[in-house]
């Protein structure tokens, strides 16, 4: 049993986790960074798809996430910061520990410590595939996007040679690409079948209203006239659209074709399609049945918010940023004094917006702990505002409505700050 | 070595490596070898292993789903250790498997 002690503890090494340990380990502060992935970088290694938006099917761009974490990783590593990994965290308890043990527990080493003393803990744990419930989901060779794209990224196996997409959403379209780009046959991005517990598009004109709004947010000067002309838009296009999909990326997008079951068939899986009616309903015989290796499924995001609640830390459910979030400050500290939150635990956004939010954590701790002085803290905090909201008007919206959300977020913590007085002393 | 689901040329990292450490496992009584710092469960399913466990519950069999720890339905036997989570666990030299009947793996490698 040893315990470790450092001025602050950051809880996961995505663009968050390592941004913020590069900063405070720079002002002079011991910094000790977990993450149970055996590697640093958090998703950005699984990261290497055609960025989402307008052109992507046109003149795709490529992100390469896998350089970026390795560029983050050493610019920490030289700041001076600790970073382990294969190291899950358990719990955050104020005062503030971290009980911490192996992700592996069939590896038998002496040399980790148990948990972590620290004056100050940065949550940064990032965000995870909303499952995507159905019948046959738990068959195995049915994963989620995330996962399809680790496979292809980060290993170099492909999920199979005949693939189902269902969910239609922007990871799940990436994937779709990015699988088509590496030869697999992408039988077709369809929709989930509709059930209580899937909250992603089930119906053709929800989808294609979706979809225009994603890749063209504010085209129309404002996010509510965007809203109303796509949903026009998407009235008239599920009409018109054809059943049969048409093909963007090397991959067809229906939808107005539904999933319904997924079967196991030797040696892979069986997954029987419907047509839809515009507005949901099925059409009579029109099932047909897929033979397929694998089946992907991608419903979205939600943030990653376990170990908040085991600090205790307030949530608040925002739909607009994702679902549950921790409540925090626009300078991402949380009404429990020391326990800061930084990436997509705070909201879904995209690598960049994390790293900068990450960096901006880091200055407002940096004061906490006494690193800035108060003349040089105010400026710094100021242009790290500006740097996540540079970040914020380059990414994708994965979350249309993010802005909203980040709004309804600032006045809970406002109105936090005065119903929990005895949280801020 | 031969996997069938091996990608040799990436859209953009390009081909592989031309020289890849290995390192050699067992699964059950199947002597193999999977690539150095690569994921168990990534090192099955090159395999055209999916099949990692059975539920507790149904006995209907289970694999990786979300594929970064969080879901715990990968958990296989490693070296006699339960509820090790193969996709977030690299391979290592000598690395014992222990997987329910029917995975595929039988008769492999014999």
């Amino acid at each position: 049993m040893t315990i470790e002690k450092a001025d602050l503890a950051v809880i996961g090494a995505g663009p968050a986790g390592l941004a913020a340990a590069e900063e405070i380990s720079r002002l002079g502060g011991r910094v000790v960074v977990l993450d149970e992935a055996p590697v640093p970088g958090g998703r950005l290694p699984g990261q290497i798809h055609p960025e989402p938006g307008m052109l992507a099917f046109v003149r795709p761009r490529w992100s390469n996430g896998a350089e970026r974490a390795q560029v983050l990783y050493q610019k920490a590593l030289k700041a001076g910061a600790k970073i382990l990994c294969g190291l899950s965290a358990w719990a955050v308890l104020p005062g503030w520990f971290v009980g911490a043990s192996q992700a592996d527990p069939s590896l038998l080493r002496r040399d980790v410590p148990t948990g972590f003393e620290a004056k100050a803990v940065l949550l940064a744990t990032g965000a995870v595939q909303k499952p995507l419930p159905m019948p046959g989901w738990t068959l195995p060779g049915v994963i989620t996007a995330g996962a399809a794209q680790t496979l292809i990224n980060v290993h170099r196996v492909l999920p199979g040679r005949r693939v189902a997409v269902i969910g239609i959403e922007p990871l799940a379209l990436s994937t779709a690409h990015l699988m088509a780009a590496a030869g697999i046959h992408v039988l077709g991005v369809v929709l989930p079948p509709s059930n209580h517990f899937i909250d992603v598009p089930v119906t053709p004109k929800k989808a294609l209203k979706n979809l225009g709004v994603a890749v063209s947010p504010n085209f129309f000067k404002s996010f509510d006239r965007t809203e109303k002309v796509m949903s026009l838009f998407s009235s008239l296009a599920a009409k018109v659209y054809p059943v049969h999909g048409v093909k963007f990326g090397g991959f067809p997008l229906m939808p107005l074709r539904a999933a319904q079951v997924i079967k196991p068939r030797p040696p892979g899986k069986e997954v029987e399609i419907v047509s839809l009616a515009p507005n949901g309903m099925i059409r009579p015989n029109s099932a047909e049945r897929w033979q397929v290796d694998a089946v992907v499924t991608s419903a979205g995001l939600h943030p990653l918010v376990e170990l908040a609640q085991t600090a205790g830390c307030p949530l608040a459910y925002v739909d607009d940023l994702g679902g549950w979030v921790p409540v925090h400050s626009p300078e991402m500290e949380t009404p429990l004094p020391g326990l800061f939150v930084a990436g997509s635990i705070t909201g879904i956004e995209g690598s960049e917006v994390a790293e900068a939010q990450g960096r901006l954590a880091a200055i407002n701790i940096a004061g906490c702990l006494g690193f800035l002085k108060q003349g040089s803290l105010e400026y710094k905090l100021g242009s790290a505002h500006k740097e996540v909201e540079a970040a914020r008007a380059q990414a994708f919206p994965f979350m249309p409505r993010l802005r909203r959300g980040r709004r309804i977020l600032s006045h809970l913590w406002a109105k936090h700050r005065d119903h929990f007085p005895d949280l801020n002393p | 070595m031969f996997d069938t689901l091996r990608l040799t040329v990436h859209p953009v990292l390009g081909r592989r490596p031309a020289i890849r450490r290995t390192v050699r496992i067992m699964i059950n009584e199947w002597a193999t070898e999977a690539f150095e710092g690569e994921s168990l469960a990534a090192a099955l399913w090159s395999k055209g292993i999916v099949a990692l466990r059975h539920d507790e519950k149904t006995m209907s069999p289970r694999g990786m789903y979300c594929g970064i720890g969080h879901c715990f339905e990968c958990r296989v036997t490693v070296d006699g250790v339960n509820d090790v989570r193969a996709c977030i666990t690299p391979v290592r030299e000598g690395m014992r498997v222990t997987l329910p009947g029917g995975n595929g793996a039988e008769g492999r490698g014999k």
